[in-house]
């Protein structure tokens, strides 16, 4: 287990360094009646500057955990900490704030604006923060080309190939430097050579300080984190050790 | 510690085009039924107030100080007599300022020639006047002269109506005046009036002075139609004045009216009629509503990715329903604008067909873009709130 030297930037993930818990899960449980994917009394904690994997088979409750960890739902019982802020007490627009602020998100089918250009698509990570248009477009275009797709920054996202497209989604997901990145299966959805690309862009991003979990069902994708935690019928396996919330003595 | 979640105003119309310009026929589709509607009463209350004002502007023209005293006991239509001293009596009264007496000459018709059969009638009316009728009626000559016909030469002065049936297009001609004896003159057109719309009866006369028609067709001096002039917030006043005045033995034999309130009816008949097409416009612009309404909730559904996204990159409930909410009053703004011109482009066309001066109420139009906004605004409610209420994971899920 081997932690980033690099600390996080303090803009943006606010006063977040590494070692200290990002996200903190304790003793969650959350049910969908009549559906499986059910999280049964989860315990599990992020730290700054981790790369995470969460590796299980369909079914087993990964996609109910990403929403939780990503602020998008709220649990049925147990508590939830995002940078030390329990979701459970806050309301709908402070919990968007904390998911405008706080988190990223990468999904398996990239949700990217097709009819917008790759320059475009990245600025809106930094929508709903009240930032001016030509300043969010600074931010995205500087990223863009600090990941090597300056090329492609006036395509229309239509036009990019998938592991393009999912590369602008992860520069969406980080232009607004948040504390935590979920990346839900970033390589579902693409050929080996691209999803080798994506892992190096998430792996390079994680070694500048970005805070990493990557849910996947691809033990290589999985091999590339720090640390793995397996999720089987709604709890985590036995067989890896997450690490319990320190509920006291967090900041 | 709490940052919250910030939707700028101009991201949120931003946002809201873009959803519309990525689905340009839908959107044109849905606000055609609103401009169709908005067109209609637009085009409806333009043209109205456009041919009101050729009217507003007649009555201006014309005035609503004038009345008419006649004999209410007429017989067949004819004009029976009023005392000689009438006239006198009446332009003694408070708040008159103009008073002109004419005598319908009975029995006598007009014809081209002398060549006629006696029983012969044209609908054409000898009138005898004085000098100040044409003032009094507000009257306008389309040629010749007025005040020489009224001395004692045989001349005369045709009404509109009564030149185009004998064919008299311009002074100098002659034409019979037949009396009912078989007897007559030949008179000389001297003038030729403009249609009077306050005395619609002088379109169908011929017109001589007193003094020749005593000369030639042995009038007696009782008038039998006096038009009077008053001060104009006098005339209710003078109105009830004016019957004893002309005929103190018998003020219930006169009767007094005033033309202009014939002109002022045909704009309230016109008010009516308008009242039922704005009513189908109405429900056209309410069709419109609705079908933006329908378009609305599909597009919540085929959206549901975008509301996912567009909740985990930080959007609030309500940034999610404002911008639906905004785009369907965009869709209602874009109809209602779109059809604010055609509807304005239907008025100019009719009011040019008819020559009327083209008015568009400012009101009227402000108003319509204000419905529009209303309309869109009412429509997107509900769509909105299933939007916002959409629960991210599952909208996240739903495309998944």
């Amino acid at each position: 287990m081997t932690f980033s030297a690099a600390a996080p930037s303090a803009d943006g993930s606010a006063g977040v360094s590494a070692f200290f818990p990002v996200l903190e899960l304790d003793r969650v449980s959350k049910s969908y009646p009549g559906t499986p994917g059910a999280l049964r009394d989860v315990s599990l904690t992020v730290h700054g500057g981790e790369l995470i994997a969460i590796t299980g088979p369909s079914g087993s409750g990964k996609s109910t955990l990403v929403h939780l960890m990503a602020a998008l739902d709220r649990p049925t019982t147990g508590e939830i900490r995002i940078t030390g802020q329990p979701v459970a007490r806050l309301g709908d627009r402070a919990l968007a704030g904390l998911r405008a602020y706080r988190i990223g998100m990468v999904f398996q089918q990239f949700f990217l604006m097709d009819q917008l250009t790759a320059i475009e698509n990245v600025a809106t990570g930094l929508l709903y923060r009240g930032i001016p248009a030509a300043a969010r477009r600074r931010a995205a275009a500087g990223l863009l080309c600090r990941i090597g797709l300056a090329h492609r920054m006036r395509h229309k996202a239509g036009q990019l190939s998938g592991g393009e497209r999912q590369r602008v989604a992860i520069a969406r997901a980080v232009v607004g430097e948040p504390a935590i990145v979920i990346a839900d299966e970033p390589t579902g959805n693409l050929d080996s050579a691209s999803g080798a690309t994506v892992m190096r862009l998430l792996t390079q991003l994680n070694a500048e300080g970005t805070t990493v979990v990557i849910v996947t069902h691809d033990p290589a994708v999985a091999a590339a984190a720090h640390r793995q935690v397996t999720i089987r019928d709604g709890q985590v396996h036995p067989g890896t050790p997450a690490q319990p919330a320190t509920a006291e003595g967090t900041p | 510690m709490t940052e919250r979640s910030v939707f700028r105003a101009s991201d949120l119309i931003r946002s809201a085009t873009f959803g519309l310009r990525s689905r340009k026929l839908r959107a044109a589709l849905s606000a055609a039924a609103v401009a169709i509607g908005i067109a209609a009463v637009v085009g409806v209350l333009g043209i109205t107030r456009s041919s009101e004002s050729a009217l507003l502007a007649e009555i201006d023209r014309t005035g609503t100080n004038m009345l008419v005293v006649t004999n209410g006991q007429s017989l067949s239509g004819q004009e029976t007599e009023l005392p000689a001293t009438a006239p006198g009596m009446i332009g003694r009264t408070a708040g008159v300022t103009a008073v002109a007496p004419t005598a319908e000459l009975t029995g006598y018709s007009v014809f081209r020639t002398d060549k006629m059969p006696g029983y012969a009638t044209n609908g054409l009316d000898l009138r005898a006047c004085g000098p100040g009728l044409l003032a009094a009626v507000g009257g306008a000559l389309r040629a010749g002269a007025f005040r020489a016909a009224t001395g004692r030469y045989p001349l005369a002065v045709l009404g509109y109506q009564a030149a185009v049936s004998l064919g008299i297009a311009r002074p100098g001609e002659r034409f019979w005046a037949a009396g009912p004896s078989g007897g007559g003159a030949w008179l000389t057109a001297a003038g030729i009036l403009s249609p009077v719309p306050l005395a619609p009866e002088l379109d169908t006369s011929v017109l001589v002075g007193f003094p020749a028609a005593a000369a030639l067709f042995g009038y007696d001096g009782h008038p039998s139609r006096i038009y009077v002039r008053t001060v104009t917030d006098q005339t209710a006043q003078a109105a009830a004045l004016l019957a004893p005045a002309a005929w103190p033995d018998h003020p219930e034999q006169v009767q007094v009216s005033q033309p202009s309130a014939a002109l002022t009816a045909r704009l309230a008949v016109q008010n009516s009629s308008t009242t039922l097409f704005l009513g189908l416009g109405a429900i056209a612009i309410l069709a419109g509503g609705l079908g933006i309404a329908n378009v609305m909730v599909i597009s919540v559904l085929e959206r549901r990715g975008e509301i996912g996204l567009r909740r985990a990159l930080g959007a609030a409930r309500g940034h999610v329903g404002a911008q639906f909410i905004t785009e369907a009053v965009l869709l209602s703004a874009l109809g209602g604008a779109s059809g604010i011109a055609i509807g304005a482009a239907v008025v100019t066309g009719v009011a040019k067909a008819h020559g009327w001066a083209v008015l568009l109420p400012a009101d009227s139009l402000w108003g319509s873009l204000g419905v529009a906004v209303a309309v869109g605004a009412l429509a997107g409610c509900y769509p909105a709130l299933r939007a916002a209420r959409l629960a991210p994971a599952q909208a996240l899920r739903g495309t998944g």
